[in-house]
């Protein structure tokens, strides 16, 4: 037996396995660049698609009870970090969180005047850091884009709460990862109080419920994903589940009595009209900055990503039994936006309740700031251009067919300071989109404002727009102005689109206190 | 596991050392489709009553799958022989139906060794066979993720990372150059494997790997033996 294996190549065997080779490297490759070229084809067809489609919401049984974030006061530890949460009953998502197993991090709740401590650990793959939306904080704790903790860092945020009483939120701001972390998961309200608002004996406790409404979109694994196209880079990426709390399809059992409903709409892109199912009025007391002047009656309100509201609902009211959804009613807001009405939570009317509680007539003082103190009118135009070539965005590139939205015609450069500002002075901010087809919440960092006016499509202002604001909504074809007085904080703040596609993809300038 | 690649190292040692009659080995290369074959209707099935409002049917189908070994073939007679194989094969399944204009899709990187028993016919035209090959088929799973269209996420924590299943191949052995077989199988592989786990699991998700595939291999021949083949 011959024990040894003496294989000899002649010339043709060799010869033979050469071309073999080649012959699979090609079969390989060639495959590989079928796929390639057929997922670029399939690329161009969904920007054709996908520009300005509305994406349908599917409602859900509402059969899971709504979940309230646990509270936390000042000294709180948030973990960036890839975890699992039940958005939808019984099933398990792959989600971000500031805790593990859950999809929004605690509310912070604090006093005005309390010191906060915030230690941020960043367990995530990349960048991340947090924006204290509506807090008017010193800029190195505002969470400037570039401000940012790399993975497997941390950061202490230390500042001091000197503002009034109202329900603001926290949520990354890492220039490029904002949309992504933000949708999936990466969000907590911060509610402050103070006297003048304790003063007035509002629903607290199980009477005071807060909403975090956002969109999601779920693979059908339930892993959320978010994957914009070029086409949502433009629109805004938007999901078909509607979560409230982070859950999708919640309902909560309340008793006849009056509720203090605090929304905020956290979604990336996606505006609510929100409204209650039979048609019932509601009060607005609140806005981004806290309480009205006054009371305000509506039937539906206008809320875009960013804003919030405070609401007091008279479930009193109603029946027992009887079963109310709040709704997002039908609006006109470009093409992507406000065709369809769905429900978002329902509210059943469970047992009675003895109920005190007279909404005041006046809730606070809110000083209208005057025109003519107004040293500097500033405007911004926002727009969508062709940059074609230009190297700009941070959300992997341009949008559709080399489209950016830009302010002033300009996209996000952390090396440009767009607008100077002098600490003190007062001035009117001008948001045009006059020429927009697009829905554009505008938000400035730092700082409170009030809404001057609105011109163009609505032609006025909504019963939010009467307290102050941190963010304003802009339909197309609309401009706004509105008025602030900038405070002592000194540093580098950005303004931006809250539509959080848009503010990834460059829509944001950067000014400087000095 | 580890057992069953000890004796597949052990087997293949075996027919090395004891070779007698002829022996082949060679670089092969399989092209095929993937899928995870479902135990029930459950799986990614958006139509459950939950989603209500849902006309989504993303329920999974094949998405291409490619590998490639080394083969190693002993036939101690001349119908009857062993085969063994290892190498690198990608496997998984794609979601049809999807709500977007991309289906999203499982990718699994696994390591695959194959072993088992292989009947030949006498050649049918000079000296070309007729092959039918069973045996089994163990992978290791490297890494899992589900990609779609702009980007991938890690589910390997949500994957099994072994599986166990059949190999059932019929093909044809193209004798060239007296000593050398050009081998085209078209085969199937079927894990036995629930693959998911975790949150997968969690979720009701399950299924079973399933491979259909054409393999081609380059086998370079010695024949051990000094009689005669049959004819």
């Amino acid at each position: 037996m011959d024990s040894s294996i003496k294989i000899r190549f002649d010339m043709k065997r060799r010869n033979f396995i050469q071309i073999a080779s080649m012959g699979t490297a090609y079969a390989f490759f060639g495959s590989a660049s079928s796929v390639f070229i057929s997922s670029c084809r399939k690329k161009s067809m969904m920007d054709m698609n996908m520009e300005g489609v509305p994406i349908t919401v599917m409602e859900g049984n509402f059969d899971v009870a709504l979940p309230v974030p646990p509270i936390v006061g000042n000294s709180v530890q948030l973990t960036a970090q890839q975890t699992t949460h039940s958005v939808f009953q019984s099933k398990y998502s792959a989600v971000l969180g500031y805790q593990s197993n859950a999809i929004l991090g605690s509310t912070i709740k604090v006093n005005s005047g309390d010191a906060i401590n915030a230690l941020l650990q960043n367990n995530l793959p990349e960048p991340t850091n947090i924006h204290w939306h509506g807090l008017m904080i010193p800029a190195a704790m505002d969470g400037h884009p570039e401000d940012v903790i790399s993975p497997g860092g941390s950061f202490n945020y230390n500042f001091i709460v000197s503002q009034r009483a109202g329900m603001y939120w926290y949520h990354p701001h890492p220039h490029g990862f904002t949309a992504k972390q933000a949708f999936k998961g990466l969000a907590g309200l911060f509610i402050v109080n103070d006297s003048e608002e304790q003063g007035l004996n509002l629903p607290s406790g199980n009477f005071e419920i807060p909403l975090v409404i956002q969109d999601k979109r779920v693979f059908p694994d339930y892993a959320l994903d978010y994957s914009p196209n070029q086409g949502e880079i433009m629109s805004g990426y938007m999901g078909p589940y509607v979560t409230v709390n982070g859950i999708h399809s919640p309902h909560l059992n309340v008793n006849k009595r009056n509720y203090r409903i605090r929304v905020l709409n956290g979604s990336n892109a996606r505006i609510f009209n929100l409204a209650l199912s039979n048609g019932a009025s509601f009060s607005v007391i609140g806005s981004d900055g806290g309480l009205l002047a006054v009371p305000q009656t509506a039937s539906s309100l206008l809320l875009g990503p960013g804003e919030r509201a405070d609401l007091i609902i008279n479930f009193g009211a109603f029946s027992i039994g009887e079963e109310i959804h709040l709704i997002s009613k039908t609006f006109s807001g470009g093409t992507a936006q406000g065709v369809q009405e769905f429900k978002i939570i329902k509210f059943n009317v469970a047992q009675n309740n003895t109920d005190t509680f007279t909404l005041p007539g006046v809730l606070s003082v809110i000083n209208p700031i005057p025109e003519t103190a107004a040293s500097q009118t500033r405007t911004f135009t926002l727009s969508s251009m062709n940059m074609s070539g230009m190297g700009m965005g941070g959300h992997g590139g341009m949008g559709m067919n080399g489209m950016m939205h830009t302010i002033n015609e300009k996209t996000y450069d952390p090396d440009r300071i767009d607008e100077t500002v002098q600490a003190g002075a007062t001035e009117i901010w001008v948001f045009d989109n006059s020429t927009g087809e697009e829905p554009h919440p505008m938000h400035i960092h730092g700082i409170q404002f009030q809404v001057l006016d609105r011109t163009g499509e609505r032609n006025t202002l909504i019963s939010t727009e009467s307290g102050w604001k941190d963010t304003v909504m802009l339909m197309p074809k609309e401009k706004v102005r509105v008025i602030m007085q900038f405070h002592q904080n000194k540093g580098k703040y950005v303004l931006h689109c809250h539509n959080l596609e848009h503010e990834d993809n460059g829509m944001m300038l950067q000014f400087e206190v000095v | 596991m580890k057992k069953i690649f000890l004796i597949s190292v052990i087997l293949s040692a075996s027919i090395i050392v004891n070779a007698q009659k002829e022996f082949y080995f060679g670089p092969s290369y399989t092209l095929g489709a993937s899928t995870i074959l479902k135990s029930n209707g459950s799986m990614g099935n958006m139509n459950g009553s939950m989603m209500e409002g849902s006309e989504m049917n993303s329920d999974l189908t094949f998405t291409p799958a490619y590998g490639t070994g080394i083969r190693l073939e002993y036939f101690p007679t001349w119908r009857w022989g062993f085969f063994f194989q290892c190498g690198y094969q990608q496997r998984g399944a794609k979601f049809k139906n999807y709500m977007d204009n991309y289906d999203p899709r499982y990718k699994f990187n696994q390591c695959d060794f194959n072993l088992g028993g292989q009947f030949r016919t006498k050649g049918l035209i000079k000296n070309h066979q007729l092959l039918v090959q069973l045996g089994l088929t163990q992978h290791y799973l490297s890494s899992a993720s589900r990609i779609y269209d702009t980007g991938r996420d890690n589910i390997t924590d949500d994957t099994r990372n072994y599986d166990i299943g059949i190999y059932f191949g019929l093909g044809v052995n193209i004798s060239i150059m007296q000593k050398d077989l050009i081998q085209i199988i078209v085969f199937t592989h079927q894990g036995f494997t629930e693959i998911f786990m975790g949150n997968m699991a969690a979720n009701s998700m399950n299924g079973r790997n399933l491979l259909l595939g054409v393999q081609f291999s380059y086998l370079i021949g010695k024949n051990f033996n000094t009689g005669k083949k049959e004819n």
